[in-house]
């Protein structure tokens, strides 16, 4: 017979049987309802994209890759990694590299490449600007590669709402792009500043799968 | 992902002893791939069919529509196989004599972006995009033998060294990796490169392995150590493809960091360190080595032309 227990009714039997104990002085109400909670705090991996093209080894470690004289939209990329159980992952390393405003990698120093570290909080941010087109790609991207103990590495790209390929409309048209494996990738993009001093603001939280 | 981006060169041999050569369209083809024995042509066609071709003939010898999108195709060494893979992450073996069936099995579920049969066997490597590479041994029910670990993503090209007992590969993680083929066990690797690898080959007495890549060089390896030997003078452009003229000498294809202008070749002479480039016509769309000599493709609505380009 298949019976289908409460987390409540689970947790008392376990407990009758001596299979939990508790340590802390909490009701079984109590700790199912926690239980509960924490159970719905579980966070879908975000979605990879393929690692390439040009990632580079021993990027500085600089949350601001862009200077003054850089061309092109001034951009903030923040967002906190988590682990697919939703905690945050402290000192995950956040590895970003992508094109200048003219669509140019650097492959011969490291500009607009940078390995960051997400903080005790789990956050972390980087300076940059938005990232050109160029021929072979379809859409705006910043790769990532985002590695933290005891998780899977997760290779991803972040996309831009507002870039010109999706017509204002990212989730109708964001296959136009083969490799954008999810909506999710696509996050919106804020416009915010004095209109002399415009710039954009982007939020990628990132969770890593368990290894 | 660069691989797909690029024209093909491919091994070919006696059957090419004439200049040019020129066949019917079996269709508006995109892209066009020699066998490394020069009597097959496989065609890749706009509407997604693929057409094997019989030379000097012509003749058509078998014609397919995948599935789903062609996504990379490689020959074995002595022409008896080709492999096609699929972007929904299907391999295909068309064996490349008449009346033989098309092998097929799902090697998973993401583009497949690397081939690589192993020397006289019918053992295959298969890469899909950012997952860990398998072997399968397809000489009876497709049976996958070992998974191949990186630190991250997935190779990014692999060869087998001319006695079939050792496999090299460059990932995306920037190793190089040294496999033995019995047990597939890693017995060394190489983490000097900052940038991607794109291509490797050894040479043909299987004593050095010799890596192009993003770094725009060609870094020669000593298998049995990993160890870096030397480097050759750095270009501008990311090489991303290699193939071998004859012992010492090998054609390299660069490409455009951001695929603003065309790809061009240079060939490399291994014993002095210098270069000439090979002039090629930006309509070319296949191409490929044989006897020394390096093929182009070129291809209308109705006809494929094939000539020595140098």
């Amino acid at each position: 017979m298949n019976v289908k227990l409460s987390r409540r009714e689970l947790l008392e039997r376990c407990a009758v049987f001596g299979a939990v104990s508790f340590a802390i002085p909490a009701s079984l109400t109590e700790v199912a309802t926690a239980w509960d909670a924490s159970e719905s705090r579980r966070l879908t991996p975000t979605p990879p994209c393929e690692l390439g093209p040009f990632y580079k080894r021993l990027a500085p470690h600089e949350t601001n890759m862009r200077t003054d004289k850089d061309p092109g939209m001034p951009m903030n990329v923040a967002g906190n990694v988590y682990s697919e159980s939703g905690e945050i992952l402290p000192n995950a390393k956040v590895e970003v590299w992508q094109t200048d405003h003219f669509g140019h990698y650097d492959n011969r120093g490291y500009r607009f490449r940078a390995t960051l570290a997400s903080s005790q909080k789990g956050s972390y941010e980087f300076e940059s600007v938005l990232p050109g087109h160029y021929p072979q790609r379809v859409c705006q991207h910043v790769h990532y590669l985002v590695t933290a103990p005891g998780h899977k590495p997760l290779t991803t790209q972040l996309y831009f709402g507002s870039d010109p390929v999706f017509e204002g409309d990212p989730a109708k048209n964001y296959t136009r792009d083969p490799l954008i494996t999810s909506i999710e990738l696509v996050r919106p993009v804020l416009i915010k500043g004095d209109p002399k001093a415009m710039i954009t603001a982007v939020n990628f939280d990132v969770v890593l799968e368990k290894a | 992902m660069m691989r797909t981006l690029l024209i093909m060169l491919v091994l070919s041999a006696s059957m090419l002893a004439q200049q040019t050569m020129k066949l019917p369209s079996p269709c508006e083809s995109t892209r066009q791939v020699l066998s490394p024995t020069g009597n097959r042509l496989v065609v890749q066609c706009k509407d997604g069919s693929v057409h094997l071709l019989d030379l000097p003939s012509g003749r058509e010898l078998r014609n397919e529509s995948p599935p789903s999108r062609v996504s990379t195709h490689e020959f074995s060494r002595d022409g008896r196989w080709l492999g096609l893979g699929l972007t929904n992450g299907t391999v295909e073996i068309w064996p490349t004599s008449e009346n033989a069936s098309v092998i097929r099995w799902k090697a998973g579920d993401r583009a497949v972006e690397l081939l690589k049969f192993a020397p006289d066997k019918q053992i295959l490597l298969v890469g899909n995009v950012s997952e860990p590479d398998e072997v399968w041994d397809f000489s009876k029910t497709p049976t996958r033998l070992a998974t191949l670990s990186s630190d991250f993503g997935s190779f990014t090209s692999a060869a087998f060294s001319p006695d079939g007992k050792m496999l090299a590969t460059t990932g995306g993680d920037t190793v190089v990796r040294f496999f033995e083929t019995a047990h597939w066990k890693q017995l060394r690797e190489n983490r000097d490169l900052a940038l991607e690898p794109f291509a490797i080959q050894f040479t043909n007495d299987g004593k050095q392995v010799v890596i192009g890549g993003a770094d725009g060089q060609l870094t020669l390896l000593d298998p049995a150590t990993a160890k870096t030997l030397r480097k050759l003078p750095e270009e501008q452009d990311p090489v991303d493809q290699l193939q071998f003229v004859n012992e010492n000498r090998v054609v390299a294809v660069y490409i455009d960091v951001d695929g603003h202008k065309p790809p061009h070749l240079k060939l490399w002479n291994l014993d002095t360190g210098t270069s000439t480039p090979i002039q090629m016509d930006p309509t070319v769309t296949g191409g490929g080595i044989a006897n020394g000599k390096v093929w182009m493709v070129k291809a209308s609505s109705s006809a494929i032309e094939l000539s020595s380009g140098n």
